[in-house]
């Protein structure tokens, strides 16, 4: 009982304290603190539902070799800058799986990469980006999983919304206060970027969509996991 | 008192139309050591995984399974086993040691199992700092699990199933995946844990001559059903009266003895006062009870036999190499294969996997001819398996050559290589399936060489029909067993039609029948002119079915004979009936040939 | 080999988000310039020690930073000292400037990163992490354990695929298409090994309520007193920051303020924030070479 009245002191008192504190501290980058804060904040909740929500051993296995798989696929194809399975895997376990796991693999792989590729301040907006693109594939799963040509805009979506977000980042944490044209600018620059992402997605996720999605929903019906998840 | 005792127990996997097991019954006593054996697929290990309840297989079961008094599975008013005394008295090892490890470090896996029971931090620490010191594991306690070798990682496996003090420990082929040597280090580990600290033990396995020695109790499983149980001896004579294929999994010196005297005591015990080792006429199961056995049978023999243990057995080896050719097994001498065409030719092969390691292979040159099957053996690491990836181009040397038919590996086109010329049979069968039937997966397969998708599946059905794998060929991969899926893939191998084939450990966690299968089907294409390569470890295999063996070891063939010759030279790395027959009956290497020899000096 | 080895990961938590919060947000160079010596001084000193000093990744960096600092102008007009006009756009001195800082201030916080690494010893990492969030934890020590394992694995795929060939032609496409066949098979070999781990964690009683762990890190005296001088020292910096006693303008021309004797404080309290890495160093190698001499 203590732990969750913690929890809650946490949520509605300190939260709020340290998201206005910091805005009045760092006047001149409070753009930049106000979505450092709103990257890391959306991840909580999930996570602490994750955390409470009981989930099999073998359940938890599959969500550790889905982000293990996405980390690795970053070194499978680190030849071929740019080009990385992140996305694509992310949206496979929520097709299948469901929005929270895909949510938790997608937010989970942005930090445990980053320990094998390098930590920045780029982390939790890594983990904001990817984690959402695996919640919001997970909540239209179904018609994902039927479309293939929806299930490629999705992939270009995703592409366009990473590169997106990153951008806003470098604007706010660039410079001081935020300028549309200075985002523009920069969205502009990172455009080769953003289009590489975009294709790069549809082509995994072309590739690995069936093939993983076969082998996701094989252990599904033989083990019975993943049950509650709603399909 | 027993410890374990399981009634009626009948098990039927969901869609299954036969029983997985039938009304299966057998105890345990405390602080014995059982064994489950049996040909893979008889059952052993859904039995294993009834009595370990939360890992129990899907399906419908009936019967009753109790540790001591509590109700693994019973009745409504057995007093049940609790879920937290079932993970404290029951511990559990699997056959692959990769996949039952869970957490990044050697101390968080042996801590892993009593954080779950909700021990307080001090007593956790306590009790993973015991069973470290138990097993000598300070050395390396403080690794990441996936630095450690595979003997290290079931011997890690086994430490963290008994940090948690089990009553009963159940063991399911343990040692399948691993080699000779750290075999043997877990076997000597399970005796400890058996003499000091009484754990009941009770084991699947189909490799029957290392257990048998230690066990106590030993069940055969047939199809689902105990068709005999009892301690070796007993056994030996139900194997005397009912045909079994185990019985060619038994030890060398029980098989011989079971073949010379159909399974009834065999007059012995006769020997003089001044023999201190005498052999009593009951069942032999050690090399060193075998010999006891020869020397008493072979006593009345040619005297120079028995008398060759001493002093003549430098100048014999010679002698007994020269003979083995001519009566062991009738092998082919290495001038007829030497007459066939040279198929593969590494030489002088040098290889190391970084500029600041040492060499893996420091000249190794190999030559193999068309028709002749060729057994790499050695030790771990000696890098049989690095030559084997040089042969097969996914290597090449920094120095030396490596050529197929006469032409270096490199200079083949792309797409040729690989393409009626060679092909490899890597150690994990699985590695070479991707799709989500076999019957997909051989298709793909058949479809680079055949010209249209008939002829393609037409040549697939008839490779799976002589490989008698048809009847998996909906399957996934994943759901055959290990003997299927090794066939399956070699399948897969063979749709390219290679004319070398190089196959890396192809009798590992193969039950008996397997292994006779895969040496029948390579067989028959050796008789078509192909030549394999074999890397093992699995010397009795080498003796009965190569052509040729080669040993290697510090990263060179240091010697390389025929069988006959090869292992006669051997002192340790060789058969087990060569063992026991050494300085006894020259120039033995199987257990048929001393069964044959035998009656030649017996009066 | 630091003082933070034998210290709570608390104390190092707190240590980073005081060094890190206020150099990433407060953009000043009184600021930046200790992070960024307290993490050289301190990696420097550290890969003298081990000899292990990549040229490479001093390179990578010393490139990023150029980088930043070239391009800034390209994107920010700001500044009233134009140095010279791309396309009618002025690239002006200022932004040049602030470019320098933005990159050195990138390199602080991705030295800092780095000196964690060092810092804490892997165990101690996820220590925090695991009493807030052990399922989380749990989870991210499987994964630690699976990537290099998977990797190991994707080489025998690739290897095996290769030799029954499959894909034997060199050309980028199958290069491509024969890792997605690797990512594939990958796939089907981890996901079954998961359902096998899954049972070996129920074997060994995962699930059971009450779970504890191994690992204890007790908050020992010597903890608090490194947390209050890291507290104290911090609030200092944080009350110069909020009466803007460090501040700095980069646009239109570069001004700071007159520093007054609080800002003068908060940029020494900031300063020996930033060099207690390097201090705790320096302390165990004067108590080694002493030891060694008592020996």
């Amino acid at each position: 009982m203590t732990r969750r009245r913690l929890t809650l002191v946490l949520f509605f008192l300190l939260i709020p304290l340290i998201v206005t504190g910091g805005a009045l501290l760092f006047r001149e980058k409070y753009y930049a603190w106000i979505s450092l804060c709103v990257a890391v904040l959306t991840c909580l909740p999930i996570w602490y539902d994750f955390e409470r929500r009981e989930t099999g051993s073998a359940e938890l296995m599959v969500l550790s070799v889905m982000t293990s798989l996405s980390v690795a696929g970053r070194f499978l194809f680190a030849w071929l800058p740019g080009f990385k399975p992140v996305t694509a895997i992310t949206v496979i376990t929520a097709m299948w799986l469901g929005a929270e796991p895909g949510f938790i693999v997608g937010s989970l792989s942005a930090l445990l990469s980053n320990f094998y590729f390098g930590q920045g301040p780029w982390t939790p907006f890594q983990m904001f980006s990817w984690g959402l693109i695996g919640g919001i594939a997970g909540l239209i799963a179904k018609p994902l999983r039927r479309h293939k040509l929806l299930l490629c805009l999705y992939g270009v979506f995703a592409g366009v919304f990473f590169s997106l977000i990153m951008d806003l980042w470098s604007t706010f944490w660039m410079g001081d206060g935020f300028s549309i044209p200075r985002y523009l600018a920069l969205a502009a620059a990172a455009l080769p970027t953003t289009v590489e992402y975009a294709v790069s997605n549809v082509i995994f996720l072309l590739a690995l969509a069936g093939p993983i999605g076969d082998k996701l929903e094989r252990i599904r019906t033989r083990y019975g996991l993943f049950r509650e998840q709603s399909m | 008192m027993e410890l374990l005792s399981v009634e009626n127990v009948t098990f039927r996997y969901p869609k299954a139309s036969v029983d997985a097991l039938s009304n299966v019954s057998l105890s345990v006593s405390e602080g014995q050591w059982a064994v489950l054996c049996g040909l893979s697929g008889c059952g052993k290990s859904t039995l294993l995984r009834l009595i370990k309840r939360e890992i129990a297989p899907y399906g419908e079961a009936s019967g009753r399974i109790f540790l001591g008094y509590s109700a693994v599975r019973g009745a409504k008013n057995d007093p049940p086993l609790g879920d937290r005394e079932s993970a404290e008295n029951i511990g559990i090892v699997l056959q692959d040691p990769e996949s039952q490890i869970v957490t990044d470090t050697v101390w968080h896996e042996l801590a892993f199992g009593i954080e779950n029971l909700g021990l307080p931090s001090d007593r956790i620490r306590r009790r993973v700092a015991e069973i470290a010191a138990f097993f000598g594991m300070e050395e390396w306690y403080h690794k990441k699990t996936y630095e450690l070798s595979g003997g290290q990682k079931q011997l890690l496996n086994l430490a963290s199933a008994l940090v948690m003090n089990p009553r009963l420990l159940l063991l399911d082929e343990p040692t399948a995946q691993l080699d000779p040597i750290a075999a043997a280090d877990f076997r000597n580990v399970l005796r400890r844990i058996r003499s000091e600290l009484g754990v009941t033990i009770l084991m699947a396995e189909h490799r029957l001559e290392d257990v048998l020695p230690d066990a106590d109790r030993i069940f055969l499983m047939d199809s689902g059903r105990i068709a005999a149980g009892g301690d070796a001896r007993a056994l030996t004579s139900f194997f005397a009266t009912n045909p079994h294929p185990m019985a060619q999994a038994l030890p060398a010196a029980t098989r011989v003895f079971l073949a010379l005297s159909g399974g009834s005591v065999l007059i012995g015990g006769t020997d003089s006062a001044g023999d201190t080792a005498s052999f009593d006429g009951t069942v032999p199961l050690t090399v060193s009870d075998g010999r006891k056995m020869l020397r008493t049978l072979v006593k009345q023999g040619p005297a120079s036999a028995s008398a060759g243990a001493t002093s003549a057995e430098a100048s014999e080896t010679e002698k007994a190499s020269a003979s083995a050719e001519d009566s062991a097994a009738g092998k082919v001498a290495p001038e007829d294969s030497a007459a066939g065409k040279v198929a593969l030719e590494v030489s002088g092969a040098r290889f190391r996997y970084d500029r600041l390691l040492p060499d893996v292979l420091s000249g190794a040159s190999l030559t193999l001819h068309a028709g002749e099957h060729y057994c790499l053996l050695g030790g771990n690491g000696s890098g049989k398996t690095t030559l084997l990836a040089l042969a097969a181009g996914i290597l090449s040397p920094y120095a030396g050559s490596v050529r197929l038919f006469g032409k270096k590996l490199s200079s083949f086109a792309p797409g040729t290589l690989y393409r009626g010329n060679l092909a490899l049979l890597p150690q994990q069968p699985r590695d070479v399936f991707t799709e989500k039937t076999i019957r997909e997966d051989l298709l793909k397969a058949f479809l680079r060489t055949a010209p249209d998708k008939a002829a393609a599946e037409a040549d697939m059905l008839s490779l799976c029909e002589r490989l008698r794998i048809t009847g998996i060929l909906d399957s996934h991969p994943y759901d055959v067993s290990g003997g299927e899926l090794q066939k399956a893939a070699l399948a897969k191998v063979l749709a390219s039609r290679p004319k070398v084939l190089l196959l890396d450990e192809p009798t590992k966690g193969i039950d008996v029948r397997g292994k006779d299968e895969l040496a029948e089907i390579l067989d028959g294409l050796l008789a078509e002119g192909a030549a394999v390569l074999s890397v093992t470890h699995d010397a009795e295999w080498a003796a009965a079915h190569a052509d040729r063996c080669g040993l290697l070891f510090d990263g060179e063939i240091i010697s390389e004979a025929a069988p006959g010759g090869f292992f006669d030279g051997n002192a340790f790395y060789t058969t087990a009936a060569n063992r026991m027959a050494r300085g006894i009956l020259p120039g033995v290497l199987t257990v048929s040939d001393i069964v044959r020899a035998v009656p030649e000096v017996t009066p | 080999m630091t003082i933070f080895h034998n210290r709570h990961p608390l104390v190092l938590l707190a240590l980073l988000l005081s060094v890190l919060l206020p150099v990433m947000f407060a953009q000043s160079p009184m600021l930046t310039a200790p992070a960024l010596l307290g993490a050289v001084l301190f990696l420097a000193a550290l890969g003298i020690r081990t000899r292990a000093v990549s040229l490479r990744s001093i390179f990578g960096y010393a490139l990023l930073w150029f980088l930043v600092t070239a391009v800034n102008p390209l994107f920010s007009t700001g500044g009233a000292t134009p140095l010279l006009f791309l396309n009618g756009r002025p690239y002006t001195k200022e932004a040049l400037l602030y470019g320098a800082h933005l990159g050195a201030l990138l390199l602080a916080v991705l030295l800092w990163f780095r000196c964690e690494r060092t810092l804490v010893p892997e165990e101690n990492r996820f220590f925090l992490f695991g009493r807030l969030a052990p399922k989380l934890a749990l989870l991210i020590s499987t994964v630690l354990r699976f990537v290099p394992l998977l990797r190991r694995r994707a080489t025998q795929v690739r290897a095996a695929q290769t030799a029954v060939g499959v894909y034997d032609d060199p050309d980028w496409l199958n290069r491509t298409r024969s890792q997605m066949t690797t990512m594939s098979a990958l796939t089907t070999w981890s996901l079954e090994h998961a359902i096998d781990t899954g049972a070996a964690m129920k074997a060994r009683g995962y699930g059971l309520p009450g779970r504890t762990t191994y690992r204890t890190c007790r908050f020992g005296s010597a903890d608090a007193a490194l947390l209050s001088i890291i507290l104290a020292l911090t609030a200092v910096t944080v009350l110069t920051l909020a009466r803007g006693g460090l501040h700095f303008d980069w646009y239109p021309y570069i001004t700071a303020t007159t520093p007054d004797r609080l800002a003068v404080c908060g940029t020494i309290a900031y300063t020996t924030l930033c060099l207690i890495p390097f201090l705790s160093f320096l302390k165990e190698e004067i108590r080694w070479s002493f030891y060694r001499s008592k020996m």
